[in-house]
């Protein structure tokens, strides 16, 4: 049987009606459906004008469309809905020997052969019943689709196709049985046609076992068959028993009403499976520094426990990070951050034995495996050996750069008996040279694990601190210097913690931020001080400030200003009332953004102060330009060690600026009466700290006088 | 005409040159929708720009708020690849496919296969009339695959599509009314083009109009 | 000499519209409008000359512009509309008009017919 006949054979068996046109509107292919809906055998109609066997369609839409598929290379979905004439198409009834016309779905997909000319494919499904209208949208344009890259496949040339086609093809029914197969098929399995329709699939395809053709089963069948215009990977079995690997799809053909019959198409993917294990080498290595790659890495790690757990060794595990790497590409850009990285690599490399594994795990983070030890103090001379190696200079590009590692230890099997373990007593010890600065080791020791406990267990804690309402916001009375009257409060967050007292945020807001909870915390300081300064406002009048310090953390939250918004409207209070602090510091870093940020809020009515004034690096210029309504100084400036006369000066020269700039003075950590004194005589307008009044609860807040200002 | 011009004349005549194709391609879409739909069915392009993709993922935001969206994907390759996406809420999908159907019929209340294979038929009439008009004037060769529908929550079919991600920087974003002899139904075209796509169609259009 | 005046709000239609009556008349001036009421505005000026004038612009359509020309005494055998619309409606209003109605090319073979009927309505009016 040729491959011709046996396409028709399976174009014959398709639920479908398939008609392939030419330029000249003659039929070029029609297969069995079309015979028994239309009434006209093939012979009868190839090589006749679509439009003598159905004049009726002469002028219709689809007329039109076959002039689109063949003119102008469109496609065509022609919906039964919108389709006044279709084609003549009849079933009888079951009931009376009435012939019914069907309704149709029509694709019309123009394919250009080789030889430059087009032809147009048309399929129609039968989609009188909903049920087959549901089937036909799904499965026609997925079989017209296959039909068409078949008819394409391997030769352009339209005959040929049928000849030689790369793709192997068996047809088999229900029980298994081989009905039919194409010479590829044949030359792949090494049967010939014969003996092939002696076997059963089973024989032939590794993952398709007896059981899935028993009777009863086919559901079984049909889930195992990538059925859904996919193809999936199986192993046939030769002649020769070679197992070889198969890229497989299939296609059920309903036949016969409950006497389904499948076909498949195959071709051999031996090559690409080769590919592909150079693929996966390639997955396997960093592409930059050709070092393994973190997934390879734990991979060889566990394989290396597993060995030495039989054997009692112990081996040791360096994770591995580079100070100021980020500082590198940040100031000579990518190009030179990824020499710097492969220049690393090799030293890195240098000081381990040729047996030892380094990998990249990821950015600038390295892990490296030292094999086989007898004393764990020679991973301490590797580490102190890496460490001289990397702090000196690497010049690359024409410059200069000096960064330094900071590495963590630990040790198998002490530290741990995993791989996943090992590692992240690893990176912990890693993450305490660190803290101790750059250019150090650490092993891993109980101590750091007793670190990171106490971390944790204040994570958990905060959490509950949130959920049961530890937090708790104190006030610190700020004073008018002329009038000696309470002008407005400093909203500051505390920790009553049930166990250990108030806990200044200094203790918690760090950790806070490692675990995340920290923009909840935020926003609830937000609404409470909020909520508070409602009750402040009505005791001390609305020209009261209540002021809140907004963390960098906040700037990121663009939603930021709407949400002030909203609180300040359910409370009802004026924004006029709020000011937001914001360290100098942060102020200067991505000014960009954070100046847009500010101007919004400014625009809302919302007061800005800049708190610390002087502990950062603005220039007095800067300050003009910020967006600002108050500065806060610093409270270093109060400090009694400095020369009287410098500091007085000093804290004049800011005053005045900040006067004539039509900013508020606010002086922080006032302490004693000396300093007071000085404010008052530098004309400071606002003053707040242990000396006039410490933090209290809003309650006794409440109590204060309005003009209870010890000095007055 | 042979001055140099700016980037973003460039882009402007584009552009353009685009509506203006459209507006012919959509002349032959228009004979054709109310043939097929006995006049039911008018076609308007009121706007036609080049946006950032992430401003074209906004608009997607807008179609997370309606309910259902039906979303109809089709594709292009040849000298310049990409994709055409038509958007409609469920609402007014329905509003057009009912204002398409005979009176006789019933109206439809939701969403099912008939209405489905409509929508394609409609939606491929549009996208292929574009397509032609433009590889017809600029003389390129462009296969136009047929298009596939996907219904459901928004979300759950973005999901699933990685949308835009072969995506150009700008999207071609064309906003299509549908004018239904009874009420109104919109629908949005987004036309993509593949990474690269863009700058050679751009050419091409500077080459068709001798200004390059 | 002679000029022509086109009406179309798209710079590229226009650009397009001129290289085909360049291929008919290589030395015509050519004045450039971006609406009908532009070309209304300066009627004054450019009585006696060739209109080629788009359907769809704002303010003042291709349709509503010509009559307003007709209302001026312009010959209406040196108006055409040069438009994608290929509406029945359209061409039996021109018709009634006495107004030709030339089709924007899309396909290669179509600018060549385009080409050809604004070279007879350059010839016939003169």
């Amino acid at each position: 049987m040729n491959n011709k006949d046996f396409y028709l054979q399976v174009l014959g068996l398709m639920d479908v009606g398939l008609v392939l046109i030419n330029k000249n509107y003659e039929v070029q292919l029609w297969n069995g459906w079309m015979e028994k809906l239309s009434g006209f055998e093939a012979d009868e109609v190839i090589g006749h004008s679509i439009f003598d066997v159905f004049p009726e369609v002469s002028g219709s839409r689809i007329d039109k469309s076959i002039n689109k598929a063949l003119k102008h290379n469109c496609p065509s979905i022609l919906s039964s809905k919108l389709t006044r004439i279709n084609f003549p198409l009849f079933i009888s009834s079951f009931r009376s020997n009435e012939k019914k016309r069907i309704e149709q779905s029509i694709l019309i997909k123009p394919m250009d052969l080789s030889d430059n000319s087009r032809c147009a494919v048309i399929s129609i499904s039968d989609i009188s019943s909903s049920k087959l209208r549901e089937k036909a949208l799904r499965e026609q344009t997925t079989i017209l689709n296959k039909v068409i890259n078949q008819l394409k496949e391997k030769d352009r040339h339209f005959n040929a196709i049928f000849e030689n086609n790369q793709q192997g093809i068996l047809i088999f029914d229900g029980d298994g049985s081989v009905i039919n197969s194409n010479p590829a098929a044949e030359v792949m399995l090494g049967y010939n046609n014969r003996r092939l329709k002696s076997l059963k699939i089973p024989a032939l395809i590794d993952e398709l076992p007896q059981y899935l053709f028993k009777k009863g089963n086919e559901d079984k069948l049909q889930s195992k068959l990538p059925l859904c215009n996919t193809s999936i990977e199986m192993a046939m079995l030769p002649e020769s028993g070679k197992k070889f690997p198969v890229e497989l799809n299939a296609n059920v053909i309903p036949f016969d009403n409950a006497q389904n019959k499948y076909f498949v198409f195959f071709h051999d993917i031996t090559e690409k499976k080769q590919t592909e294990i150079i693929l996966y080498k390639m997955a396997r290595n960093d592409s930059l520094t050709g070092l393994p790659n973190r997934s390879s890495f734990i991979e060889e790690l566990d394989k290396t426990i597993q060995h030495y757990k039989r054997r009692n060794n112990i081996l040791s595990l360096f994770f591995l990070d580079l100070d100021r790497f980020k500082y590198v590409n940040d100031r000579f850009g990518h190009d030179v951050g990824n020499h710097l990285l492969i220049e690393v690599a090799k030293r890195l490399k240098q000081c381990v034995r040729s047996t030892d594994t380094v990998a990249r795990l990821s950015g600038d983070e390295f892990a490296i495996l030292l094999h086989e030890q007898e004393k764990i103090e020679q991973a301490g001379m590797i580490a102190k050996n890496i460490i001289l190696s990397i702090s000196k200079p690497f010049l690359l590009d024409g410059a200069k750069i000096d960064i330094a590692a900071s590495i963590g230890i630990s040790c198998f099997p002490m530290d741990g008996e995993d791989a996943a373990v090992l590692l992240r007593n690893a990176d912990l010890a890693m993450y305490q040279s660190k803290k101790e600065g750059e250019g150090r080791y650490t092993f891993y020791t109980e101590e750091i694990n007793h670190l990171l406990q106490q971390r944790l267990k204040m994570e958990t804690e905060l959490n509950i601190a949130l959920r049961d309402g530890e937090f708790v916001i104190h006030y610190q009375p700020q004073y008018d210097i002329c009038s000696g009257k309470i002008w407005g409060a400093e909203a500051l967050l505390r920790w009553q913690h049930p166990q250990k007292g108030l806990i200044f945020p200094n203790e918690f807001i760090p950790i806070a931020e490692e675990c995340g909870v920290i923009n909840t915390i935020l926003d609830w300081v937000l609404e409470n001080a909020l909520v508070d300064a409602k009750t402040l406002l009505n005791n001390f009048g609305a020209e009261f400030k209540i002021s809140i310090n907004l963390s960098p953390r906040q700037f990121a939250d663009t939603g930021l200003p709407q949400k002030i918004e909203k609180i300040l409207k359910k409370e009802n209070i004026s924004p006029e009332s709020l000011i937001l602090d914001i360290t100098e510091g942060h102020l200067l870093a991505e000014k960009d953004h954070i100046f847009a940020l500010l101007n919004n809020l400014r625009s809302m009515g919302v007061h800005i102060a800049i708190d610390d004034f002087g502990s950062g690096y603005s220039s007095l210029s800067t300050l003009r330009k910020l967006p600002i309504d108050h500065l806060k100084i610093d409270k270093e400036f109060l400090t009694t060690d400095a020369d009287p006369t410098k500091q007085k000066n000093l804290l004049s020269s800011i005053i005045n600026l900040a006067h004539s700039l039509e900013l508020t003075v606010i002086a922080e950590g006032v302490e004693n009466k000396d300093q007071y004194d000085l404010l008052i005589q530098q004309h400071c307008d606002i003053t707040q700290g242990f000396y006039t009044n410490q933090a209290v609860a809003i309650k006794e807040f409440c109590n204060l006088s309005a003009s209870n200002n010890q000095s007055s | 005409m042979g001055q140099i011009m700016n980037q973003s004349e460039n882009t402007d005549i584009s552009l353009d040159f685009l509506a203006e194709s459209l507006n012919l391609g959509l002349g032959h879409v228009i004979d054709e929708l109310s043939e097929i739909s006995e006049s039911r069915i008018e076609l308007h392009v009121p706007e036609i720009n080049l946006i950032p993709k992430t401003e074209a993922l906004g608009f997607t935001k807008e179609l997370r708020a309606e309910s259902k969206a039906i979303f109809v994907k089709q594709q292009f390759a040849g000298d310049i690849e990409g994709e055409a996406l038509l958007f409609f809420s469920e609402d007014e999908s329905l509003k057009l496919l009912n204002g398409l159907l005979p009176d006789s019929d019933a109206t439809l209340t939701n969403f099912a296969d008939v209405e489905e294979e409509m929508l394609l038929d409609i939606t491929n009439v549009a996208v292929t009339g574009v397509i032609y008009a433009l590889s017809s004037i600029l003389e390129l060769s462009i296969a136009t695959e047929l298009p596939k529908c996907e219904y459901g929550r928004f979300d759950e079919i973005e999901g699933q599509s990685n949308l835009f991600d072969d995506a150009e920087e700008m999207i071609l974003f064309i906003t299509i009314s549908f004018t239904l002899v009874s009420k109104d139904a919109k629908a949005v075209l987004l036309f993509f083009q593949h990474k690269n796509s863009f700058s050679k169609l751009h050419k091409s259009i500077l080459q068709k109009l001798k200004l390059q | 000499m002679k000029r022509v005046v086109i009406a179309d709000d798209s710079v590229s239609a226009r650009l397009l519209l001129k290289q085909m009556i360049l291929e008919c008349l290589p030395d015509i001036p050519i004045l450039e409008f971006k609406s009908g009421e532009a070309v209304t505005k300066n009627l004054a000026e450019i009585k006696d000359c060739w209109f080629l004038l788009d359907m769809n612009m704002a303010p003042l359509n291709g349709l509503d512009t010509i009559k307003l020309l007709l209302d001026e005494d312009i010959p209406p055998h040196h108006i055409a509309m040069v438009t994608a619309n290929k509406s029945k409606e359209l061409k039996n209003k021109l018709k009634t008009l006495d107004i030709l109605c030339i089709n924007k090319a899309i396909e290669p073979h179509e600018s060549e017919q385009c080409v050809a009927k604004l070279d007879d309505f350059f010839k016939l009016s003169k």
